[in-house]
């Protein structure tokens, strides 16, 4: 990642010292010059640029619908204003304060127990020697990434249910007893992070891997000769060579904080675990969808990102305050 | 992620990039130009007046999928284009997501000239905003339309007005499809009080009456959403021992069913049930497709939750599988007798959106090709097929299936969601006994059906938050058959419904009901 930055920076080789004179237009010019001269490397940046502008900047203006009566038919212009009624209906739903719990919980758990394992994973797999070995575990721990969320829960269904289900079935024969995981409010919570776990874990080291292969073997020679052990080298060079792409990779989970994964959730809700399970996410389809409270599930999701942009600014003044790079 | 930096481009790759570049451009500009233009639906050449001849009439229309997705411009289809002279695109909707797939389509305002709807409340709200053709005063029109029981239409008015035309059922379709080979040989009779119902399902639970060796059967099994739609499980029990259906109406005051006796005493037996493990103990998150399969497997005895015609397809299903399983039905019946929770007497309505058909002329048009769909050989073709393929002519007037596996998959989509009603313009069918037995009795037991007093009521409460309300109840249903709260845990969810909306609700339902001349 810092790789690309740097290379960039580089690449735009400076004329120094004869212009200095007629600075103001010496320096027009040479952005213009710039940019004429790498047109083709602009050129390759306008789909992208049209891809955030069509699809991501353009339908943002939809956003002002949760501040609107918004009626289908009279469309998003020809809707009555209602202000911030729906924020404050919102806020003061009895329901709010288990929603953001919930929430707020199962985002915590994402990081606290989620983040840190693709990292544990990826330094695990880069001290194997073994290339095949190695690449034939990546291969096998992608896989599941490719798997539906459908499909995972029905597995875990299949596995967990108390009709039949092999952990069940086993458990009845050592104790005399079930556990209906699926049903069981206080399991809720584990076994959704079991599945996230499971699914994207290998999926995630994909990045930390990368990162690790451009550290420079050379210090690990050096380490070697001043006689640094494994976990020396680990600590001393590994770690702190890939702490940036870490940082990075935390400030922009942070971004999506309070994405539950709407999929996973919905498909895991039961009539008995809709007190914890019940998040954000699933609350605006009941609103929004089966309802067809436009507006309202509007400003409920709003809300959710307002959240998310406020820590992706927090957790960027805060790495930068410790001397870390951040994502702009 | 090497640090290599970028090589200056030699002149010929740069022609190279230079043709990639532009083509991307172009693809990517051409993608975000595609779309507009070829909207859905109304196109300005269908003027609608040059009805019945000349060019086929453009027609599209939205339909609840049933089965697997009909071929394009197969036989039934290209039939039906021929006869009615349209041009037929059928987009089929999923039915998981039928409901929410509408609200997005009604959301974005893109509408087919023909909708499938549910009656549910944003399809209501939908029409009270004037989405949809009010279609009352033209359906004297039609012959074919206004020769229907006007229950039909009816069920499907929202504020006394009609908003579209049924996909036409029948209202008392609910029974108890059970096997009879079970009840012979456990010298049992079908249940009638909720004692008869324990010791049959302590029964069929314990006696293996499936016969392999293992307590693998149940005498019927729950399933999520066993107490939604329009077939709902716990209500039916309960209107069978005297309760109402859905809500109660005594002198213009309403009463929800989970606040009478009869409901509750079905509850506290499934509760018994649950805690004696004589049903499946995972219901809360049980599949319906599951309880198919068990079925097929020959381990359950009744079913609750379909109707009375579903007999046939089962016995016909099971013949090779599991020889011994014999169907029969029954209706619902108490102490006091049958007694069925009427159902609304649709599978839906197709409704027909202002947006796509934009004239009085055009509409005309629209609900001649509804009505044509009733004519003899349209009746005849959505309920038995094409001759030679489907079905035969026996007895010179009847009609008999050859292949019932191909009308099912080839045929059925077409007749779940077009309009026909077995009866009404088409030949007599000459089928097995007990297929015979369950379209009659779907028919007959109109005589015994207890209808919904509020349903087609108005509660704006409803409309807005319904479907929370609902799930506070559905919740609170489940956690009490599994023991997790008691009675007084069971009331609290009561009161949290009344204060989330629902003590509102029976206010609106009963002035709706003065207003609607109860």
């Amino acid at each position: 990642m810092n790789a690309q930055i740097r290379t960039t920076g580089s690449s735009s080789s400076r004329p120094g010292g004869s212009t200095l004179g007629k600075e103001r237009v010496s320096r027009r010019s040479e952005w213009l010059r710039e940019l004429i001269k790498d047109k083709w490397m602009y050129a390759m940046l306008l789909p992208g640029v049209f891809f955030f502008i069509i699809f991501k900047y353009v339908p943002m203006y939809g956003v002002i619908i949760a501040f609107q009566d918004y009626q289908p038919f009279q469309g998003v212009l020809g809707s009555s204003w209602a202000g911030l009624k729906h924020f404050e209906r919102f806020f003061s739903e009895p329901q709010f304060w288990q929603l953001f719990r919930n929430t707020l919980l199962l985002a915590i758990y994402n990081i606290v127990f989620f983040f840190p394992l693709p990292i544990v994973l990826a330094l695990m797999l880069n001290e194997v020697r073994v290339e095949r070995f190695k690449r034939f575990v990546q291969t096998m721990i992608y896989i599941p990434h490719f798997v539906s969320w459908v499909v995972v829960v029905g597995v875990f269904y299949i596995i967990l249910t108390t009709e039949g289900g092999i952990i069940n079935e086993m458990l009845f024969a050592l104790t005399g007893h079930k556990i209906a995981f699926l049903l069981e409010p206080s399991w809720f919570r584990t076994i959704i992070m079991s599945q996230s776990i499971w699914k994207e874990v290998g999926w995630g080291t994909i990045i930390f891997l990368a990162a690790l292969s451009g550290v420079d073997v050379q210090l690990y020679e050096a380490a070697r000769m001043d006689g640094a052990n494994r976990l020396r080298q680990l600590w001393h060079i590994t770690l702190p060579a890939i702490r940036s792409t870490i940082v990075i990779l935390l400030i922009l989970r942070l971004g999506t904080f309070l994405d539950s994964g709407f999929e996973h959730i919905f498909l895991m809700l039961a009539p008995t675990n809709r007190d914890v399970g019940e998040v954000f996410d699933t609350y605006v389809y009941v609103k929004g969808l089966t309802q067809a409270q436009y507006s309202y599930s509007a400003a409920v999701g709003l809300f959710k990102s307002f959240i998310g942009l406020i820590l992706v600014l927090g957790a960027n003044w805060m790495a930068k305050k410790f001397g870390q790079e951040g994502v702009y | 992620m090497t640090s290599k930096p970028i090589q200056p481009l030699a002149s010929s790759s740069k022609r190279w990039v230079n043709l990639i570049c532009s083509g991307v451009l172009t693809l990517g500009l051409a993608a975000g130009c595609a779309g507009t233009g070829e909207k859905a639906g109304s196109s300005g050449e269908n003027s609608g007046e040059n009805a019945g001849a000349g060019k086929p009439y453009k027609l599209s229309i939205a339909l609840r999928q049933v089965g697997d997705i009909p071929a394009k411009g197969n036989e039934v289809e290209q039939a039906i284009e021929k006869y009615t002279n349209t041009e037929l695109a059928i987009q089929w909707i999923p039915q998981a997501a039928f409901d929410d797939k509408i609200n997005v389509m009604i959301a974005s305002n893109e509408l087919p000239q023909i909708l499938k709807v549910n009656y549910v409340p944003n399809v209501m709200n939908a029409a009270r905003n004037g989405l949809f053709w009010e279609l009352g005063p033209y359906l004297k029109d039609y012959p074919n339309l206004a020769a229907q029981d006007q229950r039909y239409y009816d069920n499907i008015k929202i504020d006394g007005k009609l908003f579209g035309i049924p996909n036409y059922r029948d209202i008392g379709r609910a029974a108890v499809v059970y096997r009879k080979d079970w009840f012979d040989k456990a010298g049992l009779t079908l249940p009638a009080t909720m004692d008869d119902w324990y010791n049959v399902m302590k029964a069929f639970s314990e006696s293996d009456p499936d016969g392999n060796g293992k307590q693998d059967s149940y005498g019927t099994m729950l399933f999520k959403n066993y107490n939604a739609g329009t077939q709902p499980v716990i209500t039916r029990l309960a209107v069978s021992i005297g309760g109402v259906n859905r809500w109660g109406e005594d002198n213009g005051k309403f009463t929800p069913e989970f606040k009478t006796q009869p409901y509750m005493d079905v509850l506290k037996l499934f509760r018994r049930l649950y805690a004696d493990k004589l049903i499946n103990q995972d219901f809360a998150v049980y599949d319906v497709t599951e309880l198919d399969k068990a079925m097929y497997d020959g381990r359950v005895g009744m079913r609750l939750n379909v109707s009375a015609q579903n007999v046939q397809s089962y016995s016909v299903a099971m013949k090779d599988t599991i020889p011994a399983a014999e169907w029969d039905i029954a209706p619902f019946a108490g102490p006091d007798g049958p007694r069925i929770a009427g159902e609304p007497g649709n599978f839906g309505f197709l409704a027909i959106p202002k947006s796509a058909v934009k004239d009085e002329a055009e509409l005309k048009r629209v609900l001649a090709f509804l009505d044509k769909l009733m004519d003899e050989p349209m009746s005849t073709l959505q309920m038995r097929g094409i001759e030679g393929k489907h079905y035969e002519v026996v007895d010179g007037t009847k009609t008999k299936f050859t292949d019932f596996a191909l009308f099912q998959r080839e045929v059925k989509p077409y007749r779940d969601g077009l309009l026909n009603i077995e009866g009404y313009n088409v030949p007599e069918i000459d089928d097995t006994p007990i297929a015979l037995k369950g379209t009659k009795m779907a028919r007959d037991n109109v005589q015994y059906a207890v209808p919904n007093p509020a349903l087609t009521l108005n509660s704006p409460t409803y409309n807005e938050r319904g479907v929370e309300l609902d799930l506070i109840i559905r919740d609170a249903e489940t956690k009490y058959i599994m023991g997790q709260i008691d009675d007084a845990g069971f009331q609290a969810e009561v009161d949290k419904w009344a204060k989330a909306g629902g003590d509102a609700v029976v206010k609106e339902y009963e002035s709706s009901f003065v207003e609607l001349g109860g």
